[in-house]
Parts: C-alpha cells; structure tokens; sequence
C-alpha cells in the first residue's frame, strides 16, 4: 500500500464511523449496573438527608 | 456531574456492528441522570484492501435502544470520562482489546491514525504501546510516516505469518 493509500483508508474508516448513529442494542449488562448504580446513589442521598436531619435536631 | 466512573475489566468477545466494524468495547462510567454508559470502543474498520484501527469514547443510550454517538477522539473526552489516576489502566485495557480484535480479525493489512497532528513524542507513547500490542499478534511495521499536509502520523502494519 502507497502512502497516499493509507491516508484514504484512515480517512474512509473515519467517516464511516463518524456516520454511525445506531449501534448495537444497549446490552443488558450495562442496563443492571446502571439501576444499581442509580440504587446506590438513592441510598447514599437518603442517608446523606437523615444525617443532615439529625443534625438540623440536633 | 452525575457521571460515575465504573470501568468494566473483563470485556465481551468482538462483536461486529451493522456497519461491519469489529468491536471490542468496555464500560467507562455511566451518566446517572440521562441513562447513558460511556464505552471505550475498540474498533477494525473493513475498507477494502486494510481493516483501520481506531479506538474512541462514545457515549450508548440505555433507554433508547441502538442509539450511540460517534466515537469521540479528543482529549477534552478523556478529561471528561477518565479520571488521572486510572488512564493507565485504560491504555492497557484498549492495548488488551486491541490484541482480542487483531487476533480474531487477522486482517492482512492494518492501518492507523493518530487524531492529532503534529503530535510531540511523548504523545505518540499510546500509539507505540498500540503497536506493541499489533506486533505481539504477528504483524510488523511496513509504514510510518508523518503526513507532510496534514501532519498526522500514519502507521502500516502487515502480517508476517
């Protein structure tokens, strides 16, 4: 392959990527970790508010 | 910021997408409040003669099913979604999903890119440890060249066996 041939190359992968709008569906790992992760952040801000609470008592 | 980083170690097999781009992809982190997993993607581009490899953040809807970003190549990306301390993680991660594609794949030739020009070369260390990994799977460097125009750096691997 010349060099101006390599440079064409990397310039169509480029764009084809560049173009890619849809992919592949969302896989269902990634759905689980996200609602745990939103769990995790509901636990953490309800203790934040409960301490916050004792503390405004307090 | 509601993102959260949450990198995946142990990534899914290649996978190809409706384009025929071969991936390897591996969560970053996920954005909280708009449902979203940002992904290392990984990816062998077919363009007729050479697969071309690039390697981009792009950001999957978790609600809204195939929606995907472009891959997004720039810095200000890695700022955004990898933290300072794990970033060499990250460059062995991508350099471990570089072999699993080339080593399925095979491909002849093997083209890369780099994003920036005129890059110094301490930035160019992601490119060599890449090529490593493209070495470690039988090919070797036949090409690399900085282009006088555009002032990228371009790379041609080949297959030795």
């Amino acid at each position: 392959m010349t060099r101006d041939r390599i440079v064409e190359v990397s310039k169509k992968a480029a764009q084809r990527v560049a173009k890619a709008e849809v992919g592949t569906p969302a896989k269902q790992k990634y759905v689980k970790r996200l609602a745990e992760l939103k769990t995790k952040r509901a636990v953490s801000a309800g203790r934040a508010a409960d301490r916050e609470k004792g503390r405004l008592r307090a | 910021m509601p993102y959260e980083f949450d990198i995946e170690t142990d990534p899914d097999p290649p996978f190809t997408d409706n384009l025929g781009v071969q991936i390897v992809e591996f969560a970053l982190g996920y954005d909280l409040d708009r449902d979203i997993v940002v992904v290392m993607s990984v990816m062998l581009v077919p363009i007729d003669e050479a697969h071309d490899l690039r390697f981009g953040i792009r950001e999957k809807s978790l609600v809204s099913d195939w929606k995907v970003s472009a891959p997004d190549y720039t810095k200000e990306a890695v700022d955004r979604y990898v933290p300072k301390v794990w970033r060499a993680f990250v460059a062995n991660q991508i350099a471990r999903a570089v072999r699993k594609l080339v080593n399925q794949v095979q491909p002849e030739n093997l083209t890369m890119e780099s994003y920036y020009a005129g890059l110094a070369t301490k930035a160019l260390k992601k490119y060599e440890t890449i090529s490593g990994s493209v070495h470690s799977c039988g090919y070797e460097t036949t090409e690399q060249f900085r282009h006088e125009t555009s002032q990228k750096d371009y790379w041609l691997f080949r297959k030795t066996v």
